[in-house]
């Protein structure tokens, strides 16, 4: 693999649905591709049908990659922050404990490593990052 | 000041797709992003006056098309299309042809859909 000279910063948008788009295997992906080169990635920040891959109570097909598991391992490896919209989380039934508390849940549905955050998070990706890439539907 | 596109080109009531991306539209305006927004394709359905959300339960993308000025969201283009869907379009969109549609494009630094 070619060495590079000059490294970026990425946010990456990740908009699809785990099992109704190719959007989250495109994004792994490219985010190892990108790490494995140096760059380093800002955030990944997880949007609209996107959330559903933070969503722990999903269980993978054994005859399939689980994208979830797969994102948990480059978070850990890379201290990759993984961020999800909460309002598109919440009406998606994901939560983390303080949700559940606040909307008197019966506990928390969000999976190991993912972060609700708010949607500012992501125009600030876009604003200090050099560059934005988006994995639609 | 970025510059950020968000083309729209899925109808109003599809889901909550275009809520969701005037959102993401309007809190970029409030981090200070110079923002446009380009309606294609069934999008531009979006622009129809007298939407009403309200009698199916859900938000009305219209509504809130109406007060992006609120958000200092001024730069509202239509592809050119809309002139044959027999529909009005207001005022303050303007109309692009392919081609101005594509320098609209190539003068911003980031473009979401």
């Amino acid at each position: 693999m070619t060495e590079l000279t000059q490294t970026y910063t990425f946010t990456l948008a990740v908009y699809g649905s785990p099992y109704a788009s190719m959007a989250h295997t495109h994004a792994l992906k490219f985010s190892s591709a990108l790490l494995a080169q140096g760059h380093t990635i800002t955030r990944v920040f997880f949007y609209r049908e996107g959330v559903y891959v933070a969503l722990n109570a999903r269980v993978a097909p054994q005859d399939e990659d689980d994208v979830t598991a797969q994102w948990q391992a480059l978070q850990s490896e890379y201290d990759l922050s993984l961020h999800v919209c909460i309002a598109n989380a919440l009406k998606r039934g994901i939560v983390d404990q303080s949700e559940a508390e606040r909307y008197d849940k019966s506990g928390a549905t969000i999976a190991a490593g993912f972060e609700l955050v708010g949607l500012g998070q992501l125009i600030d990706g876009m604003l200090t990052s050099d560059r934005y890439i988006e994995f639609p539907a | 000041m970025k510059k950020l596109l968000c083309i729209i080109s899925k109808p109003p009531f599809e889901g909550s797709v275009v809520i969701e991306q005037l959102e993401a539209a309007m809190v970029a305006a409030v981090f200070e992003m110079e923002v446009s927004l380009l309606f294609i394709d069934e999008g531009l359905r979006c622009l129809q006056p007298s939407q009403m959300g309200d009698r199916m339960g859900v938000r009305t993308p219209g509504k809130l098309i109406q007060g992006l000025d609120m958000y200092e969201i001024e730069h509202l283009y239509a592809g050119e299309e809309v002139s044959s869907m027999n529909m009005p379009v207001p005022t303050n969109v303007a109309i692009l042809t392919a081609s101005e549609q594509a320098e609209l494009l190539s003068n911003q630094d980031i473009i979401v859909q």
